[in-house]
């Protein structure tokens, strides 16, 4: 199913709604970047390409990419330092992912009896974010669009975007919620839809008045939490009285559950970064810490796959390989979709938009993060594609990239354990 | 000795435990430093702090059990909570966009179900500014905000609109506001709370909502201001059936039965249908409440043969159950008792294919004792290994002991496991195991002694009498009520708390000890 917006219909006619980018076709490319997150690394022996950087032959793992190989640069010996004295693995490494910052081990809220250690949220804030916020203000309705699977409550194990030190975005991880969401339609009785708006703004104004009421003295960080509510509700007033996106986009998921989510996730990202909604976006695979959802359709009945990762079987390393081919296929109906939407600017989201897909540990069993995949993928006047790339250096140097990728070309370091400088040699083009 | 060295000497003797066992949230235990009160004076008298508590968000079913209370309805809010320790409690991060988003959702989801009845006569305002909003709010409207709420009305009822409408316009905005989500504790020179900060707490506490129109006129006529006020008032909070939500979020959080609904790889246990699985999750949380209601401290509620079993449950326990009065139901003594040998409990901490030994002397450890071993060490095969014809589930896994790296945890998890080896993995007693007879005897360290039980009978019996299962609970239930991990200058005080638990009519002294303590009365220190 396919909707049209009552304004995309009303500014081009019949005409407009049938080709609704002839407008746009003259703007320049705005470039994108979509970070992808799925947990607990990989199996280096089936992940790794066979052959040279430039001419090399997938590995099972990644055989799902095979149709976008051209689009490809694979990642091979990154490390993802965590920066503190004590490491607790999956928790410690979630938060730095994306920031290149540490976890805050000062802060006693949250602990691990079975570590005997207590710590914070992260104390950096995500690349993505650091990019929306010095992108044009207004440019898009949403400066960032967060969706995922399965991500679980709020704590440092299940949460990657910092939008500033201990502050973070959770994702919608439910496909449906994400559409109603993003994509609210448009009522066809403009005066029925001025007075709900009307009304919403109301409602809202005086939610956030109340925030002036409290009675009680507060700490510095209860004013902050109060603060950032406050923010978040100014926020969806923007965004409620947003117009409706100029785009076709599809219609609400249906038959979702856990073989579905993230590919019904995937639609919703193309189709929000199609629309314009947005020029930065992640999505999140379940969570960092002790991930146990099941993969039946894989054979994988009980367990699930963090208790499989502390295994190095062979029996247990084949399911695990079974769950991250799987995951690889997830990642190519995305690349799929993001190839199959028009931009609003001419070609399609793929061509402007740099994907970055990692994960907080390099190999299960043996909680290494010495070196942890990364897949680089995007268009031709993006990536350098078709490249299997034998690396050193951290996670920072992805960060650099993509700040690069989007045309902050002066940043050279990215967080507070970078040690290295500038990006990656030979992923983007130009 | 310091934390830090502590934990590495601990992870070099980890274990394989986690094939089966989650890594837990919970919070490190406060390392005592016992201070030994002077004079015979009590820990209390010593001057208790406040408990730390930042401001708090309701919690997800805190949100939806207030609306089903005050409107009627249910609707489930799309919020999730944060995961601190064992307990869900919102105290650490802000609420971002979505949300923002789901609250906003919800709101207008509710109001949309909702019926605003009064509203289409003329009390539609004293209903809505007198009765709704100090149900949300906790406390009365002050004039300020009274008259934010009748300029929202207003502008509801404005160009000829209803009052109905404007009803609709005031409901959505105070279900999401701050005045409802986040607690808001003034504190009085002394630095006590106001009875109606104390209100919430105690009905967060023990009705896991919003106090009602009694408890805030309690608050109102200052009722709440003393010590003793506050346990006269909690123990009829106790007694009034909303206690049953309290007690059901703690028991259940406590023991980790919500495993029971989480039956993906279950499939044993979906087969048993959901109004069973339903009367299981259901039966420790009515003993526990039956237990406390009738003077039984924790060593009762760990040993007695009584049980509050829904009748299909009953069924289910066969030739365990001896007989049923007034919906209190006589077990074979010999057989079963205490919460730890219910079907429930039993039956969650199992696989599919067989029972857990590791997960039972898990839970026991980490629930019970508060010392949850560590987690595997990298690198070892955690796959349970595969049923062996001619082994039971016990001679499968004592294979674990012969690895020192797996047997140094699996000694002390399995080894107390293994007492309950007559229960199946749905919870019903066994004689034997595929034609083999059942071992259920049981060998594990505590507290430095080598302790060697038969059965769950004996192991429920030998923790009833243990003072670490007492201070274990005391801080279990100090860190539900207060929606904090207890901190380390107040061990002296959960000492003190412990001290009853075992006791005769422990569970309500503890309950309402803590309620009516400075620990709970007081604010957190700024």
């Amino acid at each position: 199913m396919t909707s049209f917006t009552r304004r995309a219909a009303l500014k081009f006619g019949a005409l407009g709604a049938l080709f609704p980018w002839t407008r746009a076709l003259a703007a320049t490319p705005k470039r994108k970047l979509l970070l992808y997150f799925t947990p607990h690394g990989t199996i280096w022996p089936k992940w790794r390409p066979t052959g040279t950087e430039t001419s090399f032959t997938l590995s099972p793992i990644l055989t799902p990419l095979a149709n976008h190989k051209s689009k490809l640069s694979l990642l091979d010996g990154l490390s993802l330092p965590y920066g503190t004295s004590y490491y607790i693995p999956h928790t410690y490494t979630m938060p730095t992912l994306w920031t290149g910052s540490p976890i805050d081990t000062a802060a006693n809220q949250f602990c691990r009896t079975d570590h005997m250690q207590c710590f914070g949220w992260g104390t950096g804030t995500s690349v993505d974010q650091t990019i929306a916020a010095q992108l044009p203000a207004n440019e898009t309705t949403w400066s960032s669009i967060e969706l995922g699977y399965n991500c679980g409550g709020q704590h440092p194990a299940t949460r990657m975007i910092y939008s500033g030190p201990r502050v973070t975005k959770g994702p919608i991880d439910d496909p449906a919620r994400a559409f109603s969401t993003l994509f609210t339609t448009v009522d066809p009785n403009a005066a029925a839809a001025a007075a709900k708006l009307n009304r919403r703004r109301s409602v809202l104004d005086t939610v956030v008045a109340d925030l002036g009421s409290r009675k009680g003295k507060m700490s510095a960080a209860d004013k902050s939490r109060l603060d950032a509510h406050a923010t978040a509700v100014r926020e969806l007033e923007v965004r409620l009285a947003a117009e409706a996106p100029m785009c076709t986009y599809p219609g609400a998921p249906t038959g979702v559950n856990s073989q579905t989510a993230m590919d019904r996730q995937a639609d919703i990202a193309a189709a929000a970064l199609g629309c314009g909604l947005t020029r930065v976006l992640s999505m999140q695979m379940f969570i960092a810490d002790n991930d146990n959802s099941l993969y039946p359709w894989l054979g994988v009945n009980a367990m699930g796959h963090h208790a499989l990762s502390h295994d190095s079987s062979q029996a247990s390393q084949d399911l695990q390989a079974a769950i991250y081919t799987w995951y690889s296929a997830r990642f190519a109906y995305l690349l799929d979709r993001l190839a199959a939407t028009p931009d609003p600017a001419g070609g399609s989201v793929l061509d402007n938009t740099l994907v970055v897909w990692g994960s907080e540990l390099g190999t299960g069993w043996t909680h290494d993060i010495g070196n942890v995949p990364f897949v680089i993928a995007g268009g031709p006047t993006v990536v350098q594609g078709g490249r299997y790339k034998k690396v050193t250096g951290t996670n920072h140097r992805v960060l650099v990239t993509a700040t690069h990728a989007m045309g902050f070309t002066s940043t050279m370091k990215y967080g507070a354990l970078d040690n290295g400088t500038g990006p990656l040699s030979g992923v983007l083009v130009g | 000795m310091r934390p830090r060295t502590r934990a590495l000497l601990l992870l070099v003797c980890a274990c394989t435990g986690t094939i089966e066992t989650p890594e837990p949230h919970v919070v490190v235990p406060p390392v005592v430093t016992v201070t030994v009160p002077a004079g015979g004076e009590t820990c209390s008298e010593l001057g208790l702090p406040g408990a730390p508590v930042p401001m708090r968000r309701l919690n997800r079913t805190h949100v939806e059990q207030t609306v089903h209370q005050v409107l009627g309805i249910d609707v489930a809010l799309p919020v999730t909570d944060e995961r601190l320790f064992t307990y869900r409690s919102n105290v650490s991060s802000p609420v971002d966009s979505q949300q923002v988003q789901g609250y906003f959702d919800w709101a207008e989801a509710v109001v949309k179900k909702v019926s605003l009845a009064p509203c289409t006569a003329s009390g539609c305002e004293t209903w809505l500014f007198d009765e709704l909003a100090p149900r949300f709010f906790r406390r009365p409207l002050d004039p300020e905000q009274r008259a934010r709420y009748r300029g929202l009305f207003e502008a509801g009822t404005a160009q000829g609109r209803s009052r109905l409408e404007g009803a609709q316009w005031v409901l959505e905005a105070m279900l999401q506001s701050p005045s409802f989500l986040y607690l808001d504790e003034p504190t009085s020179d002394e630095g006590l709370l106001d009875g109606y900060a104390v209100a919430a707490r105690l009905a967060l506490m023990l009705w896991g909502h919003n106090p009602d129109d009694w408890l805030l006129g309690l608050a109102a006529t200052g009722r709440l201001s003393t010590a003793e006020g506050v346990r006269q008032t909690a123990r009829k909070m106790l007694r009034d059936p909303r206690s049953e939500r309290g007690l059901e979020a703690f028991v259940s959080q406590w023991l980790e039965l919500e495993r029971l609904e989480q039956v993906n790889a279950r499939p044993d246990l979906v087969a048993l249908g959901t109004p069973l699985l339903t009367a299981m999750a259901r039966e420790p949380v009515d003993t526990f409440r039956l237990s406390t209601l009738q003077g039984d401290g924790l060593a009762a509620l760990l040993t007695t043969p009584r049980t509050a079993a829904a009748p299909a449950l009953v069924a289910y326990y066969g030739p365990d159950a001896l007989s049923t009065v007034d919906g209190v139901t006589q077990l074979n003594p010999l057989r079963r008792a205490g919460l730890l040998t219910s079907p429930g409990v039993m039956a969650s901490l199992a696989h599919a294919e067989s029972t857990s030994p590791t997960l039972r002397g898990y839970a026991v450890l980490a629930n019970l004792m508060c010392k949850p071993p560590p987690p595997p060490p990298a690198g070892v095969n955690v796959n349970l290994p595969p049923p062996v014809p001619g082994l039971t589930t016990r001679q499968r896994l004592e294979r674990h002991f012969s690895d020192e790296s797996c047997g140094s945890c699996h000694r002390a998890m399995d080894g107390m496991g293994f007492a309950f080896e007559h229960f199946d993995a749905l919870g019903k007693w066994r004689d034997t195991e595929g034609g083999m007879a059942i071992d259920d005897s049981s060998s594990f360290k505590m507290g430095g002694e080598q302790i060697t039980i038969h059965g769950s009978i004996e192991l429920s019996k030998m923790l009833a009498g243990r003072r670490e299962v007492a201070e274990c609970f005391a801080r279990q239930w100090t860190r539900y009520a207060t929606g904090i991990p207890e901190q380390a200058p107040v061990a002296c005080y959960m000492r003190e708390l412990a001290d009853g638990v075992l006791q005769s009519n422990g569970l309500e002294r503890l309950i309402l000890s803590l309620a009516s303590s400075e620990y709970v009365r007081r604010g957190a220190a700024q």
